[in-house]
């Protein structure tokens, strides 16, 4: 008996261990399936995140928002089928189409744009159809969103910007000026017209605001791309001048500022070729009731008739008006939320220094009687600073003096000064409230007196004021909690030999902290490893690129539009 | 005596029998194990470049090591190796062992010489028209992975590029274009017009990322887990 169970036991094994496989078969190819389809939905997956991701970047493509979305649908269609080609693993019947694709705004912020993509496709099962199972479908969605871009472009108009050639220089010219006017057009050309909204402020000693941001910027301002170009205020730039770019950048943050659209990407884009060398500042400090003139100044006088050295400019009261103010909540700034106040008339002028190379200060300018809100277009005597009737905007020459209330300074030298011994100091601040002796930073030294005037003891001292107050200028915008904005900037080489852009300057203001990215052989190094560079890690991060030339110029513009482009997905 | 012969003669049955369904399962749970973990790893590749696209279209510069830093932990258990820290940019940095590969690359179509990029040059320059350019290519991880199966646009020559894969001269330098399988291939995903595509136009760009992981320990002789790739465009 025993013997015979044991001979039944033969084989036993085998056939326990053959006949599990029926089940353990079906378990293994539900696994393997199951695990296919898994493969098939994470590429269908992220084809569809790609599509999107493309549809949204596809939206600065067309004149009008309706030709927006139909450019975002088609490139949705054309980024899936790229990414999950017909049959892509074994798949059949994928069903996506523009109609997969919505374009919407977003409920909670109307400057974001939502694109949603759909797709489908049936899965061949390769076990699982043993039991009536051959395939599965499955389905994907993915979504991406476009911030609006508000954007004002700061370029400039300075001299230099002619490279030697007759001046001022017109923005069709075959120089620098001329290679920024094409390579702005083509960047206003890469935004979304309708949606985005640019402006424009070029700037040389005064700035001049061309056009607050707008969402018909192209029809405004000028614009290259692949659907044609326009001409606009762009083309009107005509270059001459100094570098006031602390002024501009300040005129440019209160236009964003007024234009109040913090759920949008807020840019600034600034373009030099220079080391900034001018200021607008107001003379007269009303906390302290004091004058920035020397004591022994004879040629100045206050609305009593007297000078300095005669006991004048006391008070309040007897303060003249070298210049009638600036509107900065008045056309052609907008009439809401403004962040600075207007500049009430007063002692306001620009002093205008030189660069590095000879030391000197040029000029002291009051033209400042349409600063900022008219400009003559073409090549007129003084397009770039829009000088109000006739005569010398030097202050500085003993013979000239424009104007009823302008002071006629003393200096040595000629038209460039070593000094300018009738002024005291400078005032803490410019007239955009950007600081030339940051407390709780500063890039460059500068020596003070007890109240905190900046002496006006060697050029040195002015010269690191003004780049410090630029600097600041762009730590003031960045900084603002309530609209942060994002600084991008170019520097162009090859224009200026005695005060080309400075790289610590512009990655500071750019929040940068990389190195050069742009050339093939670096111009800089990383802000850490540069001598008073730094940036701020809670501040939006912009990019600094050093343009080596005016050639290059055009893909400088391109980079930064397409960084613009990138970080508004 | 008759028990003990017969004990002895069924000695080592069960492992006769055990022999005979091993020969079915050995290879239906080692394939079934290998085929698990390619499919876990080709999910985790997909989702690896998923990442890195998301983060590319956000800014992040993958010619620094930060970023490099950030990829090689989303890519966590694939054994992407990039070696030791460097300062500033490189645009390549495949120095490495490892297993991984990784590939961040910039096209854009140039059109004709009427067309707006060729226009931005002098016409009579504009050596790249009717072609697709390369505009970046960062390329990190493991060199000898690259091929034309793991870098399916082809290489970007490093003379055209700077220090951070940036091209400078992509629409007259003639090393800019991409190569001729990479055309090709561009060319039939992206102006074939076919399921409702329309042909990429002057001046649209195509950001790709390319990620290949080797799976060596999963290799059974020839049936060599030779590894899992992803490449998405956005």
């Amino acid at each position: 008996m025993r013997s015979r169970d044991r001979k039944n036991e033969r084989g036993t094994s085998l056939f326990l261990g053959t006949m599990a496989l029926v089940f353990i078969v079906p378990l293994v190819g539900l696994f393997i399936d199951v695990g296919v389809l898994y493969a098939a939905k994470a590429r269908l997956q992220a084809a569809v995140d790609g599509a999107s991701l493309a549809a949204a970047r596809a939206l600065v493509l067309g004149e009008t928002t309706t030709a927006q979305a139909s450019a975002a649908q088609q490139n949705a269609v054309n980024w899936f089928y790229a990414n999950f080609p017909t049959g892509n693993w074994a798949t059949s019947g994928t069903v996506m189409s523009t109609s997969s694709v919505s374009v919407f705004d977003d409920p909670n912020n109307p400057d974001l744009r939502n694109v949603t993509v759909t797709a489908s496709t049936t899965v061949p099962t390769y076990f699982m159809k043993w039991f009536n199972i051959a395939s599965t479908t499955i389905s994907a969605s993915g979504n991406a969103s476009r911030r609006d871009v508000v954007a004002m472009m700061v370029l400039d108009r300075s001299g230099s910007m002619c490279n030697g050639g007759s001046n001022p220089c017109t923005g069709t010219s075959s120089t620098p000026c001329g290679s920024m006017v094409t390579a702005a057009k083509v960047f206003t050309g890469e935004f979304a017209e309708g949606r985005d909204r640019i402006g424009l402020i070029s700037f040389s000693d005064s700035s001049y605001v061309h056009s607050a941001p707008s969402t018909s910027f192209q029809s405004t301002l000028g614009y290259t791309n692949d659907s044609g170009s326009g001409t606009g205020q762009i083309d009107n730039i005509s270059c001459s001048g100094g570098t006031s770019t602390a002024q501009a950048m300040g005129m440019a943050y209160q236009l964003l500022y007024e234009t109040n659209l913090p759920g949008a990407l807020n840019v600034i884009l600034l373009e030099t070729d220079g080391l900034p060398n001018a200021l607008a500042l107001n003379f007269y400090d009303s906390t302290n009731n004091a004058v920035g003139l020397n004591s022994t100044d004879n040629a100045c006088k206050d609305t009593s008739g007297k000078t300095m050295n005669g006991g004048g400019f006391k008070t309040a009261g007897v303060i003249p008006s070298w210049t009638p103010g600036l509107q900065l909540n008045a056309s052609p700034f907008l009439t809401t939320n403004p962040l600075f106040s207007n500049v009430p008339a007063g002692m306001v002028a620009t002093i205008d220094s030189s660069d590095p190379g000879s030391t000197t200060f040029w000029s002291m300018i009051n033209y400042w009687t349409t600063f900022g809100q008219t400009q003559s277009t073409g090549t007129t005597s003084y397009p770039y600073n829009a000088v109000a009737g006739s005569g010398s905007p030097s202050l500085l020459t003993s013979t000239n003096s424009p104007g009823s209330n302008s002071c006629t300074f003393q200096g040595t030298g000629g038209y460039g000064k070593s000094s300018i011994p009738d002024i005291a100091w400078f005032p803490a601040t410019d007239i955009m409230t950007n600081q030339l002796n940051p407390s709780a930073y500063s890039y460059l030294s500068v020596t003070t007196d007890a109240k905190g005037h900046i002496l006006n003891n060697n050029w040195t001292n002015f010269h690191n004021a003004v780049m410090n107050a630029t600097d600041n200028s762009a730590y003031l915008a960045r900084s603002n909690t309530t609209l942060p904005v994002t600084i991008y900037a170019i520097g162009l080489g090859g224009n200026s030999t005695t005060g080309p852009p400075d790289p610590v300057l512009l990655q500071r203001m750019a929040n940068d902290p990389n190195g050069d990215t742009f050339n093939a052989t670096p111009q800089y190094s990383a802000c850490a490893s540069e001598t008073n560079c730094e940036t701020w890690s809670t501040q939006p991060q912009g990019k600094f690129i050093y343009s080596p030339n005016a050639t290059s110029l055009g893909t400088a513009f391109n980079a930064i539009a397409s960084q613009v482009l990138r970080l508004s997905k | 005596m008759t028990t003990e012969r017969r004990k002895k003669s069924r000695r080592g049955q069960e492992i006769i029998e055990f022999g005979l369904v091993a020969v079915l399962y050995v290879p239906l749970l080692t394939g079934g194990f290998v085929v698990g973990m390619n499919l876990i790893r080709s999910i985790e590749c997909n989702q690896t470049c998923r990442d890195l696209t998301d983060m590319f279209i956000h800014g992040a510069d993958f010619s620094t090591y930060q970023y490099q830093q950030l990829a090689q932990k989303l890519a966590g258990g694939l054994n992407l190796q990039i070696g030791s820290s460097f300062s500033g940019n490189e645009q390549s940095n495949t120095g490495n062992s490892g297993n991984g590969l990784v590939t961040v690359t910039e096209i854009m179509y140039v059109g004709t010489t009427s067309g707006a990029q060729c226009q931005s040059v002098a016409p009579a320059t504009c050596t790249n028209a009717n072609s697709f350019v390369y505009l970046s290519q960062v390329q990190f991880g493991n060199s000898s992975l690259a091929n034309s199966n793991t870098v399916t646009l082809g290489t970007c020559p490093s003379a055209v590029m700077n220090s951070a894969g940036i091209v400078q001269n992509p629409i007259t330098a003639s090393q800019a274009q991409v190569g001729s399988s990479g055309q090709s291939a561009m060319s039939s995903l992206w102006q074939s017009g076919s399921n409702g595509t329309t042909a990429l136009t002057d001046g649209q760009t195509v950001y790709i990322v390319e990620t290949y992981f080797q799976s060596p320990d999963l290799s059974i002789g020839s049936f060599a887990g030779n590894g899992v790739y992803a490449r998405y465009f956005f």
